[in-house]
């Protein structure tokens, strides 16, 4: 009998375990579900298992005989036990006279376990006093372990009544068999209620030791505890990612005069970026001063307030006025940045100096260097607020002293001094940057000697109209091996002195119509392999013969000209 | 018979000490003499070390304010400055003489240190020698006064030693050079290149 209920017993709960597997349940509330699920099974198995024993009646054992009259009523308990309240107690009366009318006895019932299984079906408050049924105890057992809900509430009180109910002392039978049958069932009950609990338990540890259970080992854990589980794992990584290893002092300070590089960099793209800016409204300054100028030559306007009348004329002065305001205001933010820049460049330089010396000499406090450079980071951070343009100092030109600008523009004609970005460009080409050195328009000694330290093999000057004595004797220094000044007009001797001492290979000097004979005197000088004079021009001179015997006579010497084929002409008709 | 053993042993004794005496003191001699030498090489290694280290920093030093000198000379060309008021309104100017005026600085620590090393390496070479000298004399005597020569050598030892691991000169100490003359020689400079 018992093996019977064991057998049976763990082919449920097998089944129960493997659509548990098979669900794969993943939260809380599928864990509750799912051993919801498993209660009611048990209540099954047991009606099953007496059912069984019902059926086996014929030479079993006399309680057997006895579960045989007791079937019934346990199964009428089993189904009251899924039936609402309220139609259990409409059926209530009925099994009420069934029992009375059939062979049972009213004193029959007065045993614990009958009392408790009927109770439900006799009365509602009663029922309340009386024992709940020993399935319904077991299932109260069940969901509370595995729900783990505040049903303690629910449950004490049904504790309460087992207590008191097992205090009671037992009403005593007037037939022994019953009795027995009584104590039978009560065994049965209680085997079949132990060894469930005990294989529960069993396949409880069974799945605890074997985590690996697909399914199961992830529904095993509550919820929180499961979400709480990977967190710090995750945060174990965070960690790790985030807190690399402390630096030590000597790259500290690498760090900050790296910083104060990166940040001096930066002040120094903004101040390009301002001149950048400062450019751009030049150029369109001028761009307007040259609409005016049309405009006053097409509308033949020669007063100041005929120029006001012109719409055109008046909107063009006021931008013009509005962005010399503006180029005045970009002022402020640049003498900023310069100063900026200067002052991290020394500071860092400082620190770098003190860094070197750092292992030999005492006294070295590189922390107030570092605080020193952290301040002036923190000082020098561009920002809207720091980049404001100066608009307090700014006073707008009248526009009738552009209008008197722009009217003596056209009055001059004497030569350009260097304007303002060949002053930028030069500036530039000192400071090492030679990449607008083709921009060049002017150039003074200075700028030549900068330009001497250009490396590269050739370098551009067609922009330049004039070439400077002193300027020519410094780009004479260059090392390169061709110098391309095409602009050039002219070139006096004094420079050709100079530039024809130039130890490169070719020059161009394309923009040159005349080539006297001072010059070719000089070109003797040179050594030279190419000179370009592809714009020269033969005036059939005393003097142009002369430079041009003297041109044939280089050539001579190994060096290869660039003329035009009427110049070349002319000089085959000198040599004949 | 006993008695003419015991003066037989002690005129051997006798005899031992009046000659084997003096040759154990100059055995002794030598070793300390060997060990001071051995000690004067040391020291000698550690300063000929040092030195070297200065000389590779003082050198780097003099190339960084030749580098900020023709920083200096290129802002003047630019800016067209000779005053020295007017060029410090520079900034690159301004902190490039600053910058020189501390080098000059250290560069000043350094070669006191230096020439302090090459003084102490040059006494200890005289010493060496004078050790080289005492040892040859102790051969051939077999006894020499040494306490004066090794109570010089360990003035000098602990003079010295010390020195190594101390730093060659204290930033706080420094004289610094006035930035306008320092301006001024750069003007100099670059007349006299012109």
């Amino acid at each position: 009998m018992a093996e019977k209920e064991e057998i049976d017993i763990n082919e449920s709960q097998a089944a129960e375990l493997s659509s548990l597997e098979k669900l794969g349940f993943n939260d809380q509330a599928e864990i509750i579900l799912a051993e919801e699920e498993t209660v009611e099974p048990l209540i099954i198995l047991q009606d099953e298992v007496v059912s069984e024993e019902a059926q086996n009646k014929s030479g079993k054992l006399a309680s057997d005989t006895f579960n045989e009259a007791e079937v019934p009523s346990s199964l009428d308990n089993g189904e009251s036990e899924f039936l609402p309240e309220e139609t259990a107690a409409e059926n209530s009366a009925d099994t009420v006279d069934e029992l009375k009318d059939g062979e049972s006895e009213p004193g029959e019932f007065e045993d614990d376990e009958f009392l408790g299984l009927d109770d439900e079906k006799f009365e509602d408050e009663p029922s309340e006093e009386q024992d709940p049924p020993q399935e319904e105890v077991l299932e109260n057992q069940e969901n509370d372990k595995s729900e783990k809900k505040s049903d303690k509430d629910k449950a004490s009180p049904e504790n309460q009544k087992d207590r008191n109910h097992d205090d009671r002392p037992p009403v005593k039978s007037t037939k022994k068999s019953k009795v027995k049958i009584t104590i039978a069932k009560k065994s049965a009950t209680q085997i079949i209620a132990v060894l469930t609990l005990l294989l529960m338990g069993i396949a409880g540890g069974v799945f605890y030791m074997n985590s690996a259970l697909p399914g199961f080992n992830r529904a095993a854990h509550p919820l929180p505890s499961k979400a709480a589980e990977p967190t710090p794992t995750v945060q174990t990584v965070q960690k790790q990612i985030e807190t690399p290893k402390p630096l030590s002092e000597n790259e500290r300070y690498l760090a900050k005069l790296t910083d104060a590089g990166l940040l001096r960099d930066e002040l120094l793209e903004k101040k390009e970026e301002i001149y950048r800016l400062k450019l751009h409204y030049q150029k369109g300054i001028a761009d307007l001063e040259d609409q005016i100028s049309r405009e006053l030559q097409k509308e033949s306007i020669t007063s100041y307030m005929e120029a006001l009348k012109n719409r055109r004329i008046e909107l063009n002065l006021r931008t013009i006025q509005r962005r010399r305001s503006y180029i005045h205001g970009l002022e402020k933010p640049a003498r900023w940045i310069k100063q900026g820049s200067e002052e991290l460049l020394y500071l860092k330089r400082k620190a770098e100096f003190d860094l070197q010396l750092i292992d030999i000499a005492g006294g070295i406090d590189m922390d107030r260097h570092m605080r020193h450079i952290g301040a002036a980071i923190q000082k020098y951070r561009p920002s809207a607020e720091k980049l404001a343009a100066d608009r307090e100092n700014t006073d707008l030109p009248p526009l009738e002293t552009i209008w008197g600008k722009i009217k003596n523009k056209k009055k001059k004609t004497g030569p350009a001094l260097p304007n303002v970005t060949d002053r930028e460009i030069i500036k530039e080409i000192c400071a090492g940057d030679f990449a607008r050195t083709a921009e060049l328009t002017s150039m003074s000694a200075a700028a030549a000697q900068c330009l001497s330290k250009k490396n590269g093999s050739d370098l551009f000057l067609n922009d330049l109209p004039a070439l400077s004595p002193e300027a020519a004797k410094h780009l004479s220094q260059w090392h390169g091996s061709w110098i391309c000044i095409n602009g050039l007009k002219e070139l006096s001797p004094a420079a050709a002195q100079y530039l024809f001492k130039w130890e490169g290979n070719w020059l161009s000097l394309n923009g040159l119509t005349e080539f006297p004979p001072e010059l070719a005197t000089y070109l003797m000088e040179w050594e030279g392999k190419q000179l370009e004079l592809m714009g020269l021009r033969f005036n059939n001179k005393d003097a142009d013969l002369k430079a041009l015997k003297y041109l044939a006579l280089w050539e001579t010497m190994g060096g290869k000209l660039f003329i035009s084929d009427d110049v070349r002409k002319e000089i085959e008709r000198v040599l004949m | 018979m006993k008695k003419q053993m015991i003066y037989c042993s002690l005129t051997a004794l006798m005899v031992y000490l009046l000659f084997c005496g003096p040759i154990c003191a100059s055995e002794q001699k030598t070793t300390e003499l060997n060990r001071k030498m051995a000690e004067i090489s040391s020291l000698q290694e550690g300063l000929s070390k040092k030195i070297e280290l200065v000389l590779q920093k003082q050198e780097q030093l003099k190339q960084k304010v030749d580098e900020l000198a023709k920083e200096i000379k290129l802002e003047k060309e630019q800016s067209q400055t000779e005053s020295y008021l007017k060029a410090i309104q520079n900034p690159r100017i301004d902190f490039n003489l600053k910058l020189i005026q501390l080098l000059f600085g250290y560069l000043a620590g350094l070669t006191e240190k230096i020439n302090y090393f090459q003084n102490g390496y040059e006494t200890l070479d005289f010493f060496q020698q004078q050790v080289r000298d005492d040892l040859l004399m102790l051969k051939t005597l077999n006894d020499m006064e040494i306490d004066q020569l090794t109570a010089q050598i360990n003035s000098v030892l602990d003079e010295f030693t010390p020195e190594l691991g101390k730093p060659i000169f204290n930033t706080n100490d420094i004289q610094s050079k006035d930035t306008e003359k320092i301006w001024d020689e750069i003007i100099q400079q670059q007349n006299a290149k012109g």
